[in-house]
């Protein structure tokens, strides 16, 4: 019984981190391809919880630790701790690049609505104008005419 | 022309730890149905055990033997005389 209770134990954890080292490796991989914040967030995250605990634990901390087990997990270890580096230097450069193209196209939008709110400014303008003249020009007619008859 | 941010060294890293992955969970894996006391008799198992548990009990099997003997087991089962197989 104890030994089935045992052999539960050792299962979960290394079924569990392969699952999510599937996921971390995956997500990584398309947010480097696709320049992607959320996802490569996602695998950064997931490098440090749970997988970083997972490793330290089958690497130390199971009932029974092989040679082996202790070599591969700090293997592991190190690439994960390189990889987290490389991953949040291209967080940030990736958050950066993404601010700076967000006010670039609120200037952009921003300049686009004065363009065109000028351009109708104008157009009232000179509709208003040339309605003034045309009503002017009326006028003058209206009264020659009348100049005319009086005469 | 639009700057690419993708990282050349992440790309190489992710690379590698993907095949590193699965050399580690098939290496995990055969440890821990070592420590389960689940040993199946299979000779894959047993190299694969030896292979990463190098100071095992026992001598180094080299993939060829492994092959040879399991051929040799196969062989020796099969019936070696037409009476064996029960005719005349």
């Amino acid at each position: 019984m104890q030994s089935q209770k045992f052999s539960y134990n050792c299962l979960k954890l290394p079924v569990i981190w392969v699952a999510i080292e599937f996921v971390r490796l995956n997500s990584g991989r398309i947010a480097n391809i696709e320049e992607r914040v959320s996802k490569l967030a996602a695998s950064s995250m997931l490098s440090i919880f749970p997988q970083v605990p997972i490793l330290v634990y089958i690497g130390y901390f199971q009932e029974i630790v092989f040679p082996a087990d202790c070599i591969f997990s700090i293997c592991m270890l190190l690439l994960m701790v390189v990889e987290f580096i490389f991953c949040f230097q291209m967080l940030r450069r990736l958050i950066k690049m993404k601010t700076l193209s967000f006010y670039r196209d609120c200037i952009e939008e921003a300049s686009q609505m004065r363009d065109k709110q000028l351009k109708e400014e104008a157009d009232v303008a000179y509709w208003s104008r040339r309605k003034m003249e045309e009503s002017l020009t009326n006028a003058d007619r209206y009264e020659t005419k009348e100049h005319r008859l009086k005469e | 022309m639009r700057q690419r941010t993708s990282s050349l060294p992440l790309a190489v890293l992710l690379y590698f730890n993907v095949f590193y992955s699965i050399i580690y969970a098939i290496v995990i894996g055969v440890l821990v149905l070592e420590k389960r006391n689940l040993r199946y008799q299979s000779q894959i198992q047993q190299f694969l055990i030896q292979f990463v548990y190098g100071t095992s009990k026992s001598r180094f099997i080299r993939i060829d033997t492994v092959i040879s003997d399991a051929i040799a087991k196969v062989l020796i089962q099969l019936p070696k005389t037409t009476s064996d197989m029960g005719c005349y």
